[in-house]
């Protein structure tokens, strides 16, 4: 179908993988699922690549395939599995990512455990680098919810965080004094 | 949670003229939930996980993959 891609179009998918897979990581929480999800998201991209006009915003494009495959998954798993929310929370906490530092595993805990919709917005806006705009259009939402999607789980990472955070306080108040005041 | 009343409980003798203000920021921040100090610490841990997988190589798989689909044109 697709046997002519641009030389430069291909490039350009590599060039994103890794932040694709970085997207599927935090979303799903889960190495191997993320990259079966970036294994499809490909699979899919390539076989649509007709219907990406060159030029526009690839990342967006890749990610909102990836997205869409993800929330797909869910709400059919969702159907088969009555508390799926419950067994994936659980699946979670009993499997952490192995890869990661200390200090980001009980981050990436707390990320897990927040709702989809605003794990989703948090990571497009946070940590992907799109703006609200870019991440409404990702998940096809306005730009309100988008917004209000990213206070809500600030809010609750906060909450979660803070409530186990006196270590942090302490920590990041000696860092605020020694860095002084020139920070944000 | 709040930056706030770790200063508080805080040696009070620490605090530099830098921090004062910080706190006075953070204070007005609570108003819209969080303190600014807290949301840069989200803010970093979420793109330190996001750039820990970023980092990574690319796992062969994919590159392999996009080779198959080049070759067949479609696959799947």
């Amino acid at each position: 179908m697709n046997q002519k891609v641009s030389a430069s179009l291909k490039d350009a998918l590599v060039g994103e993988m890794s932040n694709l897979r970085a997207f599927a990581v935090s979303l799903c929480g889960d190495k191997e699922r993320a990259d079966d999800l970036v294994q499809e998201t490909l699979y899919k991209a390539w076989n649509h690549l007709d219907s990406f006009r060159e030029g526009t915003n690839l990342k967006a494009w890749l990610f909102t395939i990836l997205r869409n495959t993800y929330f797909s998954e869910r709400r059919k798993r969702r159907r088969e599995v009555e508390d799926a929310d419950g067994t994936y929370a659980a699946k979670l906490s009993t499997q952490p990512e192995q890869h990661g530092h200390m200090d980001l595993q009980d981050f990436r805990e707390a990320l897990a455990e927040l709702p989809d919709d605003q794990r989703e917005a948090l990571i497009l806006v946070g940590a992907a680098g799109f703006s609200y705009e870019e991440a409404a259009e990702i998940s096809d939402c306005a730009i309100g919810t988008i917004k209000s999607r990213v206070n809500r789980a600030r809010n609750r990472l906060g909450e979660s965080l803070g409530a186990s955070g006196e270590e942090f306080d302490k920590g990041l108040a000696s860092a605020l004094a020694s860095a002084g005041p020139g920070g944000r | 949670m709040d930056l706030s009343a770790g200063n508080a409980s805080g040696d009070a003798s620490n605090d530099a003229p830098g921090k004062v203000a910080g706190h006075g920021k953070a204070a007005a921040d609570d108003k819209r939930g969080l303190s600014s100090d807290l949301q840069g610490h989200i803010g970093r841990q979420l793109r330190a996980a996001f750039d820990e997988v970023a980092r990574e190589p690319i796992p062969d798989r994919f590159l392999q993959l996009l080779k198959d689909l080049e070759e067949s044109g479609s696959k799947k």
